[in-house]
């Protein structure tokens, strides 16, 4: 029977061509030599581009891993309580909660980060206030710190942390609550052995959706951020539409994936399983 | 900008003669020569390769196969009273949504304009078009718009991927064309393009928390406005201004000065004096007072100036200089329309149009003549700027005597020009240098 | 994650006294609700400050937000259309939008029920699949755009909508199939044997039976895909070349300051999909 197959061929094919074979295009790119005028690439199986790169972008690479890891705990350090409440206490008032923690995602990411940048002016609506009442020093500012920047990464991913987390939540069995608590166990341990194991997708797919795009952003800190807090992200967009490095910026893409994924199976060891599909 | 920013530029002759103009721009390396220079050995071997005939060409730039630009082949277009022309935001005349002078081009020639604002960075937008260009197809532009002082539109020349201009075509060009536009350096005899603005990269300053900005560079680098001070994350003009603080000359300048400049700085960003290397962006910056000292396009401090409540923000050319540039248009090889793209460009040199453009703008005019009309207005001109009038809320004189749309001598005087690289390897060791500083973390 | 723990576990130990069969107490009954409460908040700050700010005069001679409050004025709904480039981005992320969700949605969709009907014996690459979508999420979208900027160039593709269009189904593919899948791990084949059994023929079996069941899990899939292509900013700026969605519009105008008719668009997307939600939770309810 050729059912299965035909059934995934579109996709398969469409994910081949045009996610897979530019994996591979992105990884040959970063082994030529590119003319920054014509474009024209030659292969030279440079692979010192990549030491290169490195030793150029690593603070940046690092930045980014520090930032993004920041947003990702914050966000579920925020979400869990939330999902928490939502899905044991929110009544029928779920699906309003559920509406309002989508709130940011019926209005443009790149409108929402311009907004905070708004907000948070060296004048603005909040610092302009506080500045005019004596609160704060006349030169204090958010804006071009990392702190704005990872603000912005939280505020912008925090739905995608709280979904998941909410999801998980509320699969569990209230039945398998209640028998803990038949058992003897205090709130405490009912959370640490009941409710926090069978969450654990949930806290994975919030990490997932959190951390790997954090990782890659750029917007953020471009709008947000300054100038010693500048994210892998920014470097490799430079490097293909501003600079026409694509060799430069290919290899540096290269270095940003691997570091995703072993973020993500480094955290998946954190939770003690044993392989990434069976959250998927 | 106001007299007494004028005044901080040391000048004393009288209105300087065209000559000085060409001088300055005369200083820039041509882009023959960067090519065909030593180091640009790799760039060479690619147009060999092409069948460019890199050599041969009499004034500058390859010429396209085809026999395309040549008065034959014009004789041969037709009109298809239809053009695409690509230009940067805010940088045409704006009136409810839509463009007067634009739309009086159309009443005039039945051609309609398809204007699009897809530029808002020289290298970004010339590696958008590339590809089409190389596979020898339609950009979807008859019109762009390329700075001097970014690497592009040197490329586009150099592998012939413009359009040389029909010669009988650019009689408003030839009769109303200022000397600052007419011949320039980058593109002797106008071959492939026709400038639509130019301006200056000075300093902008808010007066009212800097009251003394001096009269020099020295203020980007003041401790007292650490936090504040914005500079300009494309590495030309960071590039450009660290040599001015050192008293160098951008236009003759070696790379032991870049490194120099470099140094200078890398010690700027490590003391904590520049808040971010911005974009175009630096001028919302300016305006919210997230930043009071910047490096500055001279039209948008003017432009930001008269509005009151902008009205501290004012303009300083130092007494090292300011860089000039211009932005110019040209017609992109493979283009639908180059006809209609002509009839457009020399539209654009009648007093008329320019004054519309320009009582928005408030860069630096490419046709003297326009300053009349903002002072005496006639015919659908007039109506237009009476139109605009509400919204840009000053009247048309002011335009007309701004030092920062038809220049006094001191602006002429005060005028630096950019490095032009000889080589890709040049380019590259100027990038090396001074990217860095933009995005180090 | 021993952060987490500790969230909601900081309460006041209870007492093991009798059987605390989760009493309600404090902690349940104010100090989370008050916390969602300010969470909520937060979230919807920025809204409100964009909605109010679309109402703002503007004194300045180019139109620009700023954020002193000029007065109200609702003529930037009046002049929503002024700003041709931003209209015309917009209108170009509503047609890529609707193109790619159905794109994505037929092909996820297929692909899901791969997943869901078929193990390793009779579909051998199941576990690839599986893995190429993993990487597929996993991978961060800066490297997606990139790596597709990559090939365009290399095969001198021009950009313009159709490789927007190819980049937004290739990047909604997964996230359409997975949700899709998800919905119907607990679907009943035995509706579609005793369809069968009765002479209905695949197609008649598929359209009649399987379509109507797994009909939620599509329109979810078919939602999260158009969510992701309106507001996909990353993957378009590498990819989008003359033709200009609206995200990469807006981005681009911050570096000038942005037209007020921004914010329009922004309270009307936001409106729109706020009553979309709103409406789909009514529907819920009803049927429930």
């Amino acid at each position: 029977m050729l059912a299965p197959y035909l059934l995934s061929l579109p996709a398969g094919l469409w994910l081949l061509i045009l996610f897979l074979i530019p994996l591979v295009v992105m990884l040959s790119l970063s082994l030529q030599t590119c003319n920054f005028g014509t474009g024209a690439c030659v292969m030279t199986w440079h692979w010192a581009e990549f030491g290169q790169q490195l030793s150029l972008y690593h603070t940046q690479l690092l930045t980014s891993v520090w930032f993004a890891g920041a947003a990702t705990v914050i966000d579920l350090l925020i979400s869990f309580p939330i999902a928490y409440w939502i899905a044991f206490y929110g009544g029928n008032k779920k699906n309003f909660f559920l509406l309002m923690l989508l709130v940011p995602f019926f209005v443009s990411f790149v409108i929402r980060t311009v907004v905070w940048q708004f907000i948070l002016s060296d004048n603005g609506v909040i610092l302009g206030g506080l500045k005019h009442a004596h609160l704060l020093p006349q030169n204090f500012h958010v804006l071009a710190t990392g702190y704005a920047v990872v603000a912005g990464l939280a505020y912008n991913y925090l739905p995608f942390t709280a979904l998941p987390l909410y999801v998980a939540i509320e699969r569990i069995d209230r039945r398998v609550l209640d028998a803990a608590y038949d058992l003897y166990a205090t709130r405490r341990q009912a959370f640490a052995r009941v409710i926090l194991p069978l969450t654990i997708p949930g806290l994975f797919a919030a990490f997932l959706l959190t951390f790997v795009p954090a990782l890659g952003d750029y917007i953020n800190q471009q709008v947000l951020g300054g100038t010693s807090n500048t994210m892998i992200g920014t470097v490799i967009q430079n490097a293909f539409l501003t600079n026409l490095d694509y060799a430069g910026g290919s290899a540096l893409s290269a270095v940003l994936l691997a570091v995703a994924l072993l973020g993500i199976f480094a955290y998946a060891r954190l939770l003690g399983s044993r392989t990434i599909e069976e959250y998927l | 900008m106001t007299e007494d920013n004028g005044k901080q530029v040391a000048g004393e002759s009288a209105w300087l003669d065209p000559s000085v103009w060409r001088g300055l721009t005369q200083r820039r390396m041509s882009r023959r020569g960067m090519l065909t220079s030593a180091g640009a050995a790799g760039m060479a071997a690619f147009l060999a390769a092409c069948g460019v005939k890199g050599t041969s060409a009499q004034s500058g730039g390859a010429t396209p196969a085809g026999g395309v630009g040549t008065a034959a082949w014009w004789a041969k277009q037709q009109l298809h009273h239809r053009v695409n022309f690509g230009n940067w935001p805010y940088y045409i005349d704006v009136l409810k949504g839509k463009h007067p002078s634009l739309e009086h081009f159309t009443q005039q020639t039945g051609i309609r304009v398809n204007y699009t604002e897809p530029i808002t960075d020289n290298l970004p937008f010339y590696a958008k078009i590339r590809p089409s260009l190389q596979a020898k197809q339609y950009t979807g532009y008859d019109v762009i718009v390329m700075t001097n002082s970014s690497p592009p539109l040197g490329y586009l020349i150099d592998f012939g991927w413009l359009t040389p201009l029909d010669r009988s075509m650019m009689t408003n060009f030839n009769r109303n064309a200022g000397p600052l536009v007419k011949n320039p350096s980058w593109d002797r005899g106008n071959k492939y393009t026709m400038a639509w603005q130019s301006g200056w990269t000075a300093i902008g300053y808010n007066s009212s928390v800097v009251p003394n900005p001096g009269t020099s560079v020295d203020i980007l680098f003041d401790k007292k406005y650490a936090g504040k001070i914005g500079m300009m994350s494309d590495p030309q003009e960071l590039g450009s201004i660290g040599l001015l603080k050192l008293g160098i000359e951008p236009a003759t300048s070696t790379e032991s000065d870049w490194s120099k400049a470099a140094q200078v700085l890398k010690q700027q960003k490590s003391d904590g004096i520049v808040r971010a290397y911005y974009d175009q962006s630096y001028i919302d910056h300016l305006k919210n007072g997230d930043i009071v000292v910047s490096q500055a396009w001279s039209g948008d401090i003017f432009q930001a100036d008269l509005n009151s409540k902008y009205k501290d923000l004012k303009l300083l050319i130092p007494q090292q200089g300011a860089m000039n540039w211009t932005d110019n248009m040209c017609i992109p090889m493979y283009a639908q329309n180059p006809k209609d793209a002509m009839a457009l460009m020399d539209y654009y040199y009648t007093p008329d149009a320019q004054a519309v453009v320009e009582y928005y703008n408030d860069y630096v005019c490419p046709v003297p003549a326009a300053k009349q009309v903002l002072l005496h207005p006639s015919g659908w001109a007039k109506t237009a700027l009476k139109q605009m009038a509400p919204s840009i809320g000053l009247p048309t004189s002011k335009t007309a005597d701004a030092p920062t749309v038809f220049p006094t001598e001191q602006y002429v005087k005060a005028s630096r020009q950019y490095y032009q690289y000889k080589s890709q390897e040049e380019l590259n060791a100027w990038n090396n240098l001074f990217l860095p500083i933009t995005q180090g973390a | 994650m021993s952060a987490v723990a500790t969230a909601p576990a900081t309460e006041a130990a209870p007492g093991p006294a009798g059987r605390p069969r989760r009493p309600r107490r404090r902690w349940t009954r104010f100090i989370l609700p008050a916390y969602s409460w300010l969470i909520i908040a937060y979230l919807v700050f920025p809204i409100a400050v964009m909605i109010l700010y679309s109402f703002n005069r503007v004194t300045t001679g180019l139109p620009q937000v700023s954020f002193a409050w000029n007065g109200f004025t609702t003529q930037w709904y009046q002049q929503w259309s002024n700003v041709s480039g931003l209209t015309s981005a917009f209108w170009l992320t509503i047609r890529l939008g609707i193109a790619s969700t159905v794109l994505a949605t037929v092909l996820g969709t297929l692909l899901a029920l791969a997943l869901v009907r078929y193990r390793p014996p009779r579909f051998r690459g199941k576990t690839l699949v599986e893995q190429v979508l993993f990487l597929n999420i996993a991978a961060p979208e800066i490297v997606l755009g990139a790596s597709l900027l990559g090939l365009f160039v290399t095969v001198t593709l021009a950009r313009g909508f159709l490789t927007l269009l190819l980049a937004h189904v290739m990047f909604s593919i997964a996230y359409v199939a997975i949700t899709v899948r998800a919905r119907m791990a607990g679907f009943d084949r035995s509706l579609e044997e005793a369809a069968q059994d009765l002479g209905a023929n695949a197609w008649v079996t598929f359209r009649k039976i399987t379509l109507p069941l797994i009909m939620p899990g599509v329109l979810a899939g078919a939602l999260m895909a158009f969510a992701l292509s309106i507001d996909d900013f990353v993957t378009s700026n590498f990819v989008s070349g003359s033709a200009v969605p609206f995200p990469v519009w807006v981005y681009g105008a911050t570096r000038i300051g942005i037209p007020p008719q921004v914010f329009v668009f922004g309270t009307a997307i936001f409106s729109v999909g706020i009553l979309c939600a709103i409406a789909s939770i009514v529907v819920g309810r009803r049927k429930a």
